[in-house]
């Protein structure tokens, strides 16, 4: 709680730093903020609190997403200094938009109740919609924002219908009261309240961009500025999805029939069409756009398959997902910034001009494609072998044929690093983003290596 | 109040569903056909009327106040909601001196 009341405050005083005109304080400023609301979360670890009567708490779980959604969006603060090097306009808003959507996504997984679930998710979308739209003078941009915004506030009426029905149907709007509900009346619920968890169901795949309800996203990542997808494919991805368990596991208790076979359904499907969407597509950002689609589909089998320790293997996945995704995207705003074009092509030959940044780019892919002995392989060979063991075959099957599909285009632009003749000498590399893209490498390498000990954590 | 809560609960509760799914499927549907963005946001508003209608008539029926509470945190949330659609979508006027949704047609693949 301390954490959320810390990053709230530090968007107010963002924008006062605008006001005031000290633009060489905002990232400094920022980066401290969120370094110490770090502290306030890991100072939480181990207990578990409830705040302002059951509508908050803070547990492990809590902890553990809070902090490494703090620590993603530290690192999109970080390559922001390059990102946004040449803009002119003062950058204060879209800063402190960024920090109040991080707010969203940790009211919405410390919320112990619907309706400040649902403020939480409104928190965070609002905020995308706009900084969808960040790039005011690029038309992409714009259509990104208009198309996010209509499609998103459609998903939320859906959410919030399925939260009318399911108060309805049991009376409360307590996380914990609707569970005893489901659990009591098993043998007999009504049809009001399996109409409202498939809604909310819906909502939240509409959310987290899950096939047959991704249509959005693959031009909504596209079209909105290369930061603001990174943030959107990592934090927001991760939050969707930590709230989406939290809501499975606290909420729809222990009655799986209700929703488990929707949701293995809908994550064939992400997978299936994530992948060979992906095989076409010749801009990077579209590509990792659907490559998130199909990551979807695997993190869904977390949900339905992993029981008990699927807030651990979600955790597990969820790092190695941000690892790799952070520091491909960090390569393509390098390479973007040098070349001017998100192309494929512009991979050309970047082994031979910095040979570091091709490497690290490299193993991010490969860690995307779940290469051993990187994190993205440990991750997908936890959670498959969770599905094996709940008797999920015809499902891990499916997402074995996609992680082979996955292969063919993620290994193109490692091809065309290391086969073809660069158009380019040189490419820009920051200092700060460098270090920022080692270390991510580095840690998708070694997480790769110690899946015990983070499972162990939770 | 009480006398009004008495009232409402008489009506069956099932008329109150079937009244607010009608309301929120023509939502539906008005945002799936129309092509000007405004009647669009029009419709989203309707659909998120429809479920204020139905929270409250589940509140009195339960005899519960959060339902109610609910509306109005769901009512901030809309204006909220349309203030940051009016803002994009005069951004977007400016582009295409159009509010027709069939013109963002950029972004494919």
């Amino acid at each position: 709680m301390n954490t959320i009341i810390a990053i709230s405050l530090l968007g107010v005083i963002t924008l006062f730093l605008g006001i005031f005109n000290l633009k060489r304080w905002l990232l400094p400023v920022i980066i401290a903020g969120l370094v110490i609301a770090l502290g306030l979360d890991i100072a939480d670890w181990g207990t578990t609190t409830y705040y302002f009567s059951n509508m908050f708490f803070t547990d492990k779980f809590y902890v553990s997403f809070a902090g490494l959604m703090i620590v993603a969006t530290i690192v999109t603060f970080l390559i922001s200094a390059q990102y946004y090097k040449e803009e002119t306009r003062s950058l204060e808003g879209i800063f402190a938009i960024i920090l109040f959507s991080l707010v969203g996504g940790l009211i919405m997984i410390s919320s112990g109740n619907l309706a400040t679930f649902f403020i939480g998710l409104e928190i965070l979308s609002i905020s995308l919609y706009l900084l969808a739209g960040s790039h005011k003078n690029s038309s992409f941009s714009n259509e990104a924002a208009m198309k996010y915004f209509l499609m998103g506030s459609f998903a939320s009426a859906f959410l919030l219908f399925g939260i009318a029905l399911v108060y309805g149907a049991t009376g409360s709007l307590y996380n914990k009261d609707i569970a005893l509900f489901i659990n009591t009346n098993a043998w007999n619920l009504s049809s009001l309240l399996k109409a409202g968890v498939f809604l909310i169901s819906v909502g939240m795949a509409f959310k987290v961009a899950a096939v047959p309800f991704h249509f959005w996203a693959p031009d909504v990542y596209h079209g909105s500025p290369t930061l603001i997808t990174s943030y959107m494919i990592t934090v927001v991805k991760a939050a969707g999805f930590a709230a989406f368990l939290r809501l499975t596991t606290t909420c729809f208790g222990l009655d799986t029939d209700l929703w488990a076979q929707n949701i293995a359904i809908i994550a064939a499907l992400s997978i299936i069409v994530g992948n060979i969407g992906a095989l076409s597509q010749t801009r990077t950002k579209r590509m990792l756009a659907y490559s998130s689609i199909a990551h979807t589909g695997y993190i869904l089998i977390v949900l339905v398959a992993a029981q008990k320790s699927a807030s651990a293997v979600l955790f597990y996945y969820s790092i190695a997902y941000i690892l790799s995704n952070l520091s491909a995207f960090i390569v393509v705003i390098m390479v973007k910034k040098s070349t001017g074009s998100s192309g494929i092509d512009s991979f050309n030959g970047l082994a031979k001009v910095n040979p570091v940044v091709a490497l690290c780019a490299a193993i991010s892919f490969l860690s995307l494609a779940g290469i051993p002995p990187l994190a993205g392989f440990m991750a997908k060979y936890i959670v498959f072998t969770s599905a094996l063991l709940q008797g999920y075959i015809w499902l891990v099957v499916i997402a074995i044929i996609g992680s082979i599909i996955s292969i063919f285009y993620y290994f193109r632009p490692i091809i065309n690093m290391y086969m073809k003749k660069p158009d380019y000498e040189q490419i820009d590399t920051p200092k700060l983003s460098m270090v920022v893209l080692v270390i991510l490498t580095i840690l998708t390498v070694v997480i790769g290596f110690v899946p015990g000990l983070i499972l162990s954590w939770m | 109040m009480n006398n009004v809560v008495q009232g409402l609960q008489l009506m069956p509760i099932s008329y109150y569903i079937s009244f607010c799914s009608i309301l929120f499927v023509i939502g539906m549907i008005g945002v799936l056909i129309k092509r000007n963005a405004l009647v669009i946001f029009m419709s989203i508003e309707l659909m998120l009327n429809s479920i204020n209608l139905l929270l409250a008539a589940f509140s009195v029926y339960h005899n519960d106040p959060a339902g109610q509470i609910l509306v109005i945190f769901i009512m901030v949330v809309a204006a909220a909601e349309v203030a940051v659609g009016l803002s994009i979508l005069v951004v977007t006027y400016r582009k295409n001196n159009s509010i027709d949704v069939n013109l963002l047609n950029q972004l494919k693949g």
